[in-house]
């Protein structure tokens, strides 16, 4: 019920697409304005976590803040950068120290749509995510108990804290906070959606047209798996990149031998920036990803059967890259609103 | 004869239901005047052939090579007394022992006055309890994040940690690290042990001790783990249930 009323709530917000605050008198705050793009369903928002504006800001500023490390070197957004659609330009993540991590860091675009998060799907919220960077050896290696120390010696925390979730600094709202500002990480304003949702024909290129009927071709089958507004089916899938996988993939956290290789179907939405690609980083360009379908990938039991190899010109393929990069959404990777 | 048949369904009766879970009073006996809370100790101590020992004290194994223990922690949770007359009663949800903090071994528990000849627990956590989010309890919490025993990278807890370090090639080094973290949901098994018969009164408070052998986790029922060539576990390989089976089987438990 509490639900419905925040999606009812969330919808009413978007209907006035003025700038009407609307108060949630049991958070004793505002609601944070969302705004949900045209053909995009509403997020779903966790009743114990309203998104408020003073929450969104706490998330937000906690984001930025390396005080989260144990040597207050890195923060969210060392590897997390808005400029390059939260991802870090690397191969595979540099942490405290600069230790490389096991895989690439992800996109957090449209992060509040996704129904399990990482490459293997090991946490299931936002909320849980958060855990996981603060105590991960090669990313921020610290202690949630050194954290919250830390938070509560910090006026400015303590009263943004109290603001946001009533109460001091702690493993809730830290977890909350992070979780409601990465939900308002939405992208829906690109070409793709100005000519698909927002109805304008003259949005995209005649080649981005082209590209776009090719990706969504049955031969060449890009969008069985990357589906829907978000170009994700939000399934794990293996995409024969290898004969032998060195990460198991989903098969880390289910242990089951037809996991091994698979990994979340990742969103496509500002590609054009989140290079290199896959879970380790190994493809560097997007003509080097075509190339890699194209040839039908690797043999592996778990191999999608949607891998199927397709012959395409070379027009083709500029064709196909156009219309991937009209995914880019340029305000989006401006936002003011997502940097302190 | 029909009383007989009466008397008959009447013990049946009885039986179902002191056959069922008593659900326990809430403690504070608010809206019970009479209620006097009643207790029991629980503890739990750390054994090496037949010798109570701690953290990093060293020790030799099975095979003789030096090791010492500098973690450990384990849960059990869904803690029963079984009533002497039948049926059983729950006293804790979960408990996180850890050998690190003085406290971390013995518990004074809330328990309703009765005989007992039995105790039953879970080691590790229950399905519901592995899926709590661990941000949401207050920091004493045994579930508490502040704990240190979540799984950040999987999103669930670890049953039982277990670090060290052993002499691996006999040159008088403690210096090959092991280490066991092991948790998960087909890891779960409920433990029952029979006791010689315990009271729990007012103002007289048994102990209930759970003993871990050492020994039995590395030369166990389950096989052997050798610290040099199997030196940790990795959410549920072969050698986490093999761990956690012996652990299982390493513990006995006494009543005074
Ligand atoms: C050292 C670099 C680094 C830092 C610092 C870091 N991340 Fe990440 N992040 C990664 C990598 C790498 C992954 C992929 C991990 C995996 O799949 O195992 C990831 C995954 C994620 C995901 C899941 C995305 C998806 O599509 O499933 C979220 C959400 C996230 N990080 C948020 C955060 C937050 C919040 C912080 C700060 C508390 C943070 N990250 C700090 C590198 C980093
Ligand atoms: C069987 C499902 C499947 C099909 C079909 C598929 N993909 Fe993918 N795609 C994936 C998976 C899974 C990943 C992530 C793999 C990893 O992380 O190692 C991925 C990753 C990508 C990436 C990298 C994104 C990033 O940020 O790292 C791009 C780009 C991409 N796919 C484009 C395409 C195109 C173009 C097609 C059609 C020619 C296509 N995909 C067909 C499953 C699929």
């Amino acid at each position: 019920m509490k639900r419905l009323l925040t999606i009812l709530i969330l919808f009413t917000a978007c209907k006035k697409a003025a700038e009407k605050k609307t108060f949630i008198a049991s958070e004793g705050d505002y609601q944070y304005h969302l705004t949900i793009p045209k053909g995009f369903p509403l997020p779903l928002i966790p009743v114990d976590n309203e998104l408020t504006e003073s929450r969104v800001l706490l998330g937000k500023t906690l984001f930025y803040d390396p005080i989260l490390s144990l040597d207050s070197s890195v923060s969210c957004a060392t590897c997390h950068r808005l400029n390059l659609a939260f991802t870090d330009g690397q191969e595979l993540s540099k942490g405290i120290v600069n230790r490389t991590g096991i895989r690439n860091t992800p996109t957090l675009t449209n992060i509040a749509y996704a129904f399990s998060l990482m490459f293997d799907g090991g946490a299931e919220t936002l909320e849980l995510q958060a855990l996981a960077p603060i105590a991960d050896h090669n990313e921020m290696n610290s202690d949630m108990n050194l954290v919250i120390e830390r938070l509560k010696k910090n006026k400015k925390y303590i009263s943004l804290f109290k603001k946001a979730y009533q109460r001091e600094p702690d493993a809730f709202g830290i977890t909350r906070s992070i979780a409601a500002f990465q939900r308002t990480l939405i992208s829906g304003n690109s070409p793709f959606d100005k000519y698909y949702f927002q109805g304008d024909t003259t949005a995209l290129s005649a080649s981005e047209q082209r590209g776009m009927k090719l990706f969504f071709s049955e031969s060449l089958a890009c969008s069985e798996c990357h589906s829907g507004f978000n170009f994700t089916n939000n399934h794990f899938e293996n995409n024969g990149l290898y004969t032998v996988y060195a990460d198991a993939g989903r098969a880390r956290i289910t242990n089951l031998s037809s996991d091994v290789g698979k990994f979340k179907v990742p969103t496509l939405r500002n590609a054009e920036y989140t290079s290199p690609y896959m879970h380790n980083g190994s493809f560097s360009s997007l003509e080097e990803v075509i190339a890699h379908y194209a040839s039908g990938g690797k043999n592996h039991v778990n191999k999608s059967v949607l891998l199927k190899g397709f012959n395409i010109s070379e027009t083709e393929k500029q064709d196909l890259i156009h219309f991937l990069k009209s995914l880019s959404d340029k305000e989006f990777l401006s936002n003011k609103n997502f940097i302190p | 004869m029909k009383t007989v048949q009466n008397a008959l369904l009447f013990f049946l009766l009885l039986l179902f239901f002191a056959s069922c879970e008593k659900k326990l009073k809430p403690p504070t006996g608010e809206g019970n005047a009479s209620f006097i809370p009643a207790y029991i100790k629980l503890r739990a101590s750390f054994h090496h052939s037949g010798n109570h020992f701690s953290l990093n004290q060293v020790v030799n194994d099975q095979l003789g090579r030096a090791i010492k223990i500098e973690l450990l922690k384990f849960y059990i949770s869904n803690i029963h007394l079984h009533f002497l007359q039948g049926g059983t009663v729950k006293i804790e949800d979960v408990l996180l022992v850890n050998f690190n903090q003085s406290a971390g071994a013995e518990f004074l528990i809330k328990a309703p006055i009765g005989t007992y000849h039995g105790v039953s627990f879970g080691l590790g956590l229950d399905a519901q309890q592995n899926a709590s989010d661990p941000s949401t309890f207050p920091a004493t919490h045994p579930l508490s994040v502040l704990q240190n025993t979540y799984w950040t990278w999987a999103t669930k807890y670890r049953f039982i940690m277990l670090d060290g370090k052993g002499d691996g090639n006999g040159d008088g080094n403690l210096n090959k690290l092991f280490s066991y973290h092991a948790g998960d949901d087909l890891l779960y098994n409920t433990l029952q042990f029979s006791t010689a018969s315990f009271q729990v009164k007012t103002k007289q408070i048994p102990t209930v001790e759970i003993k871990l052998d050492i020994d039995k986790i590395f030369f166990g029922s389950n096989g052997v783990i050798d610290f040099v060539t199997e030196s940790s576990t990795h959410a549920t390989n072969p050698t986490a249930f093999k761990f956690t089976g012996n652990f299982a089987d390493a513990l006995s438990l006494s009543t005074y």
